[in-house]
């Protein structure tokens, strides 16, 4: 598989790295992670800044009862989860991503004539939400903005906008106040996991018409 | 742990992993969990919260002590990324993205850090160093990046300072650190 080319950023890798990213943020890039070695490199190293932070951190000493009540539960069978059944057309994606499937078959709606999607059950604030949405092929997606932060993988296919080319695993981050108009290619479909924080907001005159139907 | 004639935390793992060695986990769980339980103090938890965090923690530790590789991470790292998981499991009640162990196998041939010839113990060593090497200014936004449960939007807010300029003090923490990481 060809590398990706779009990666996230160290603030935001930090973030994820220190486990300060919302849920969702963090599907995004763990699953981006499942397509990039480089990236996997770059948060072990910013995990061992963790551990280097938390060892020289002075102890706050555990209540009398805490090695007693430890050494009781050493024996304690763990609780065993089973990895849950992985969508047949999900097969070939990451399994950062697999767990946090709805379920064994993914429920697709349509959201207009070319565009489906999938709402995934995973935590975004701000009434954002995290999703899969399926692009046909030659579709512009429309210009819309952002009320808030929005991140984006691709599974499967790509897209290409005005800051370039995007194929599977490359990450995109837009901020607040960006504007962008997504085109997919005449030849093949594309696949996104989109996490976004508060509804997007869209230009024109048809797009306010679709807006409430979309519910971006 | 530094003290050089008691085994490492690394080899106090791998004790647990190959005999079960509660002798060997009570000397890890007597260093590390008081360090867990304060960062979650730091992170804003109660002190029940961060003790009940600190034992899940260590009850992992024990759990899953053979899927630890030292040649990978040092053991605080390995730690660390338990702690952290934990604590989004039991304060947010999620649980937290991170690389999949199945994904894992499939990588096999993923870099170790830096290069081999120093320990991983050695270069976490070094890693102290730098961070507290760093300009007072880049160490305040690493730590807070760790220690406070907020975006950067709001360390911005905390400091008095621009968001541009947090981005660029991690950005320039992060070239200074990755050296001593062994790359550039
Ligand atoms: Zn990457």
């Amino acid at each position: 598989m060809a590398m990706p080319k779009h990666h996230p950023n160290d603030e935001t890798l930090l973030a994820y790295s220190s486990g300060n990213l919302a849920q969702g943020f963090a599907l995004t890039v763990s699953t981006h992670l499942g397509f990039c070695a480089d990236c996997r490199h770059r948060t072990a190293e910013m995990e061992q800044l963790g551990g280097a932070l938390l060892d020289e951190l002075s102890p706050a000493p555990m209540d009398d009862a805490a090695w007693n009540a430890i050494a009781a539960r050493l024996d304690e069978a763990p609780t065993v989860s089973t990895a849950p059944t992985v969508p047949q057309e999900a097969a070939a994606w990451p399994r950062e991503l697999t767990p946090y499937l709805p379920g064994p078959t993914l429920p697709w709606r349509a959201l207009v004539p070319g565009v489906r999607h999938v709402t995934l059950p995973v935590g975004i604030p701000k009434r954002g939400n995290v999703r899969l949405v399926r692009i046909a092929p030659d579709k512009a997606v429309g210009v819309h903005g952002h009320t808030g932060r929005e991140m984006t993988v691709v599974l499967e296919g790509g897209f290409s906008d005005v800051l370039g080319h995007y194929g599977p695993g490359d990450f995109m981050e837009l901020d607040e106040g960006v504007e962008h108009e997504p085109v997919t290619p005449p030849s093949s479909h594309c696949i996104c996991l989109i996490a976004v924080e508060s509804p997007l907001r869209f230009r024109g005159f048809l797009a306010r018409l679709l807006q409430p139907i979309l519910g971006l | 742990m530094s003290d050089r004639d008691s085994p490492t935390a690394s080899q106090l793992i791998q004790c647990i992993a190959q005999t079960e060695d509660r002798a060997a986990f009570r000397q890890l769980f007597g260093y590390f969990a008081p360090r867990i339980k304060a960062y979650l103090l730091r992170l804003g938890a109660n002190a029940a919260q961060a003790e009940d965090v600190a034992q899940e923690t260590m009850l992992t530790v024990w759990r899953k002590a053979a899927s630890f590789e030292p040649a990978k991470a040092d053991a605080a790292t390995w730690i660390f990324t338990i702690a952290r998981n934990r604590r989004i499991d039991v304060l947010r009640r999620e649980r937290y993205p991170t690389l999949s162990d199945e994904g894992q196998d499939q990588r096999p041939d993923d870099a170790p850090l830096a290069d081999e010839t120093i320990g991983v113990t050695e270069r976490q060593r070094l890693l102290q160093k730098a961070v507290a090497a760093l300009p007072a200014d880049q160490a305040e936004v690493v730590r807070l990046s760790f220690f406070e449960d907020r975006p950067h939007s709001e360390i911005e807010r905390a400091l008095g300072i621009p968001l541009g300029t947090v981005k660029s003090r991690l950005r320039l923490a992060m070239t200074r650190l990755r050296k001593v990481m062994g790359e550039e």
